[in-house]
């Protein structure tokens, strides 16, 4: 049920991009790797699941057109946005339900409302 | 439409639960409406509850409240890659009774808690989700479920936490922007009781907090704490919402990166990972306090946007419970109008926290402008400690000099002593 997850000490997670030393300020990671950290810390979390179309974006082509940087894809803790070639695709059952996504989108682009009562998150520490 | 009551409570969390039980023990008819499947289900902190103040509405809750353990032990580490510089005080008296702080899980206190509104009469709705007000004119007059019940009352307690959507809803804020939040992830591993206190040198029942400054966030205002639970650590790890996008970096590869450290992975060692959680905290400060009272409406707790320094969960409760005998007065004179509800204001003026938030004002404006502060500061210290612990072939002179060259390359926020004093308020986690 729990993974264990004490097993990826840095050494083993890859070495730092190319000039980069372990000096430096934390640099952003590249695409791909927090959204791996996400999905092995989700396994831990109970999620009720909830009827979808609780988060939803208000326009893609906003996204398309009007936010290079796409940083919902980032912000995020549990990486509930994820890019599908021309648009932002929402996994509403990984949300923690924290609505950093109403304040986050430089574009204000996101609708979320909590999800019904008694689903989602049911945390239990 | 159901049964009327005299007051109906938004969010069954610390602010909420204790304006129920304020109303219900004295002899109000309340509802309190909880969208998790129990209390707690939502909620997540560092963290630690502070006893003075939970005392103040349950004496010696200690005998009965699910705790974890009392905190003997702070510890603030400015963490560089492979050292720390550690500030720490131990006090035993804070094991013994009136105690000071409690780390707590808050799906199990939550529950404790609104169990004491419900004891004291008030009715707990969970798995219930309100998504409007009901008005009556210019008076909040119940609310509505997302399945359209309506609970009509008299008065209206918004204890919703962060968000606050309704009390935006409702005209007693503005929208608010990202940089009024912090976000905090937390990771919770189990580990046995005994190799627990071993670990952190705890005589049994004991517990400690340690904060991260510097590392965990690197260039970010925002820090990482250690909770020690009764068989569990917690480790959070958070910071501002703005920064966090603006410099596109990934709460939870922040808290990977902290929980890997080699200074905190042996503290880890072996433990395991139980649960992952994301909350965040309204950091606005005093110029983002909402509009506090209507006709029959009050705002309490984090909606209200009471965080002051590293009190929140406390502030909750009290300010929930000033709401709730502000309630009761009013049920008591048959008057629910915002001339009454604004009881509650003048007595949140002479709170130690509102004028704690009230002098803070922009101190924190400093470290907003000044975002790797934390970071460089934290790479001095570790800079001079090691020279000034490195057993060199050196004249103390010449060694004096090194340290003082390292300490001396970086501009640091401290000046004198009350710069020191703010800089432990604000190192300090929750």
């Amino acid at each position: 049920m729990t993974p264990d997850l004490q097993s990826p000490a840095p050494e083993n997670r890859g070495p730092l991009p190319p000039g980069h030393s372990a000096d430096d300020a934390w640099q952003p990671p590249s695409q791909g790797r927090e959204k791996l950290v996400a999905e092995d810390l989700l396994k831990a979390t109970h999620l009720r699941p909830a009827p979808a179309g609780f988060i939803s974006i208000a326009d893609a082509q906003v996204c398309r057109a009007r936010c290079p940087r796409k940083p919902c894809l980032v912000f995020c803790p549990s990486q509930v946005f994820s890019w599908e070639y021309d648009h932002v695709h929402v996994d509403d059952q990984r949300c923690l339900e924290c609505g950093a996504c109403l304040f986050g989108c430089p574009e204000q682009n996101i609708d979320w409302y909590y999800p019904p009562g008694g689903a989602g998150v049911a945390y239990r520490y | 439409m159901s049964e009327h009551y005299d007051a109906v409570v938004v969010g069954a969390g610390p602010a909420g639960s204790a304006a129920a039980y304020a109303m219900a023990k004295n002899g109000l008819k309340v509802a309190l409406l909880e969208r998790g499947e129990y209390p707690g289900a939502k909620n997540m902190f560092g963290g630690t509850l502070y006893s003075e103040a939970v005392a103040s509405l349950f004496p010696a809750f200690w005998e009965s409240a699910p705790l974890e353990r009392p905190v003997v032990r702070d510890e603030v580490w400015f963490l560089d890659d492979s050292s720390a510089v550690t500030l720490g005080f131990t006090g035993l008296h804070y094991a013994q009774p009136p105690y000071n702080k409690f780390t707590v899980l808050r799906s199990r206190f939550d529950q404790w808690l609104a169990w004491q509104a419900q004891q004291a009469g008030a009715l707990l709705f969970p798995s219930c989700l309100v998504t409007d007000l009901r008005w009556e004119g210019s008076f909040a007059a119940g609310v509505v479920t997302e399945q359209g019940d309506i609970f009509p009352a008299s008065a209206v307690v918004l204890a919703e936490g962060a968000l606050a959507l309704l009390a935006e809803k409702a005209g007693m804020r503005g929208p608010l922007e990202a940089h009024s939040f912090t976000i905090y992830v937390r990771l919770t591993f189990s580990l046995p009781a005994a190799r627990l206190e071993e670990r952190f040198q705890l005589e049994p029942g004991e517990g400690a907090d340690l904060v991260f400054i510097g590392y965990p966030t690197a260039g970010s205002i925002g820090k990482a704490g250690l909770f020690t639970n009764k068989d569990s650590v917690s480790l959070i790890t958070g910071v501002y919402l703005d920064e966090l996008v603006q410099k596109g970096a990934s709460l939870p590869e922040l808290a990977w990166r902290t929980r890997s450290h080699p200074l905190v992975r042996r503290l880890l060692d072996g433990a395991i990972l139980e649960e992952y959680q994301a909350h965040m905290l309204p950091k606005g400060g005093f110029r983002q306090i909402p509009r506090l009272y209507g006709d029959g409406l009050l705002v309490a707790g984090d909606a209200a946007m009471l965080i002051s320094g590293r009190h929140g969960a406390d502030l909750a409760l009290l300010s929930g419970q000033l709401a709730g005998e502000t309630v009761a007065q009013a049920k008591a004179k048959g008057d629910f109008s915002r001339k009454m509800m604004a009881v509650y204001a003048e007595k949140l003026k002479n709170t130690f926290y509102y004028k704690n938030m009230q002098a803070a004002g922009d101190a924190l404006d400093y470290y907003k402008q000044h975002q790797d502060a934390d970071f460089l500061l934290s790479k001095a210290l570790n800079g001079a400690a090691y020279r000034f612990f490195a057993e060199r072939m050196l004249t103390d002179r010449e060694k004096r000099e090194m340290v003082l060259k390292e300490l001396a390359g970086i501009q640091t926020p401290i000046k004198d002593f009350s710069d020191i004093w703010q800089g432990l308020q604000h190192w300090r986690v929750l």
